[in-house]
């Protein structure tokens, strides 16, 4: 049977290729990673302050092919969106913040999703802020948690992991944009991550194989299970930054999704 | 045992009629009748007479929206049926109610019929809650989105409100913020809008808050009146909803 979604030109990673997406490490300091696996015994689904665990009733998987095909004709996904609005991907530039760009990422798309006014929103903030600056892993729930409770600044404002730029301007900036609902997902809950992006609902993946965390932003297929994916590693990786990842690389074994966030 | 079929005309019932909507308006106006008290299990609309403009082509009169529907408001009266199969019928034993609303469009609006041997004239109409005019706004057309995110919508709930057919018309049509952003949103109901959010979207969403009756529900502003209402239950009755208001 034919694929409802047209993938031709952008780079599938399944099990038979994953491991030439996974940077040595002299590529690691090109790129970056960062993502330190939750530790679920000590932080389990509905212990974290502010997440609801999943609530939301699912999509049944008899329904999934006729929506993908509708959010196709009627070119409605968040891809979609994405393009519609043109909207980049982040550069994470070789720090270990990909926990904080895929939750950036995330919001920036539900905005999108809103109409609310496009700009580009910052990652350095996040993951220097819950970090001190320093430049270490963490988990997609970690950055969320802080966009919760500090907000988002513009990328304008806080352009680099640099003490310099936490101005009073920037956290009066971020306070206009911080998260209200957001979701903690059962990992490896495939049906969780498709009924979430067939409702436009944008979705923070960590994926353990990789040691990355990206923002998934559609589902291709069902059976085979494919997602796109936008990474934050510039435009110039896969296809204008995205990729799909298909099977078992695509299952994510930690994930979050950000429901609702401030009109700004 | 062969099935009963009853057909009961909603005078002959003694039902109360479950429609409730405006009796009269002005071109331009949106006309929505309400019939979701009836808890029906199915509805049928129809309109009369049928419209046709000038070159004779057949207008849309009616846009059935499952329990409701919006009306065609070009000056003049029309004579809306609705057909439903009650709450309590059963598969043995269908019951299907007729019930009827007269809405006159204009401040003289012609007869529906041509003149001649005259029907018998409609029955009064009962006396039910009218739903609040339009309320001020600011001018312009704008548009809200207003639902529960954790009560999703269907499949063509959503192609409503995020395809490109109708993000592109709202986008075409809608009163740009001084950043340039078309002034339209599709906003969970617990939003919080900060105060760099654009103060028109602000005041209309404060302001029609209070006036959504349920939700999902959309709110559209034009000619400086806002109205509240249901959200359209797929893509082409969004647009022919918008349409009618944004041009």
């Amino acid at each position: 049977m034919a694929d409802i979604v047209d993938i031709s030109g952008f780079t599938v990673i399944n099990d038979l290729n994953y491991q030439s997406f996974i940077p040595d490490v002299a590529q690691q300091s090109e790129h970056g990673m960062g993502l330190i696996p939750r530790n679920f015994v000590q932080m389990p689904l509905g212990a974290l302050p502010y997440a609801a665990e999943y609530d939301m009733p699912l999509i049944s998987e008899d329904e999934i092919e006729d929506r993908i095909r509708t959010h196709e004709k009627d070119e409605s996904s968040l891809y979609h969106l994405r393009q519609y609005h043109k909207i980049q991907s982040l550069d994470q530039d070789g720090f270990g913040y990909c926990w904080a760009f895929s939750t950036v990422k995330a919001v920036m798309m539900l905005r999108a999703a809103m109409n609310l006014e496009m700009v580009v929103l910052s990652g350095w903030a996040i993951g220097a802020l819950v970090k001190n600056y320093r430049n270490q892993g963490g988990w997609c729930q970690q950055s969320l948690d802080k966009i919760v409770n500090f907000g988002l600044p513009t990328y304008k404002l806080f352009p680099g992991a640099k003490r310099e730029y936490d101005t009073p301007e920037m956290r009066a900036d971020a306070a206009t944009r911080k998260v209200t609902e957001w979701m903690d997902m059962t990992p490896r809950s495939k049906i969780q991550l498709a009924s979430n992006l067939l409702r436009n609902i944008p979705t923070m993946i960590d994926l353990n194989w990789w040691g990355h965390s990206v923002c998934a932003i559609q589902l291709v297929s069902w059976n085979p299970f494919r997602v796109r994916i936008d990474n934050s590693w510039t435009p110039s990786w896969g296809t204008e930054g995205m990729s799909i990842l298909e099977g078992s690389r695509a299952i994510p074994d930690n994930m979050a999704a950000p429901r609702v966030t401030m009109a700004a | 045992m062969k099935a009963a079929f009853i057909l009961l005309l909603a005078g002959f019932a003694q039902q109360a009629n479950p429609i409730l909507g405006p009796t009269g308006g002005q071109p331009g106006d949106i006309i929505l009748l309400d019939a979701s008290s009836a808890q029906a299990k199915a509805y049928s609309w129809q309109c009369i007479p049928p419209l046709t403009d000038a070159a004779g082509r057949p207008l849309t009169t009616i846009v059935p929206l499952g329990d409701k529907a919006i009306v065609s408001s070009r000056a003049g009266t029309r004579i809306v049926i609705l057909s439903l199969v009650d709450k309590s019928s059963t598969a043995e034993r269908p019951i299907l109610l007729t019930y009827q609303w007269t809405v006159s469009i204009g401040d003289n609006p012609p007869s529906p019929f041509p003149p001649g041997p005259q029907p018998q004239p409609p029955a009064p109409q009962p006396p039910g809650p009218i739903p609040p005019g339009p309320a001020p706004a600011p001018a312009g057309f704008r548009v809200l989105v207003v639902y529960e995110t954790g009560d999703p919508l269907s499949k063509d709930r959503t192609a409503a409100i995020f395809s490109k057919e109708v993000r592109d018309y709202l986008d075409s049509k809608c009163a740009k913020s001084p950043s340039g952003k078309p002034e339209w949103r599709i906003l969970d109901d617990d939003t919080v809008l900060a105060d760099t959010e654009s103060k028109n979207i602000r005041d209309l969403f404060k302001d029609a808050k209070p006036t959504i009756q349920a939700l999902p529900a959309v709110v559209i502003a034009s000619d400086g009146k806002f109205v509240a209402m249901p959200l359209p239950e797929n893509k082409d009755a969004m647009l022919t909803l918008l349409k009618s208001k944004g041009g």
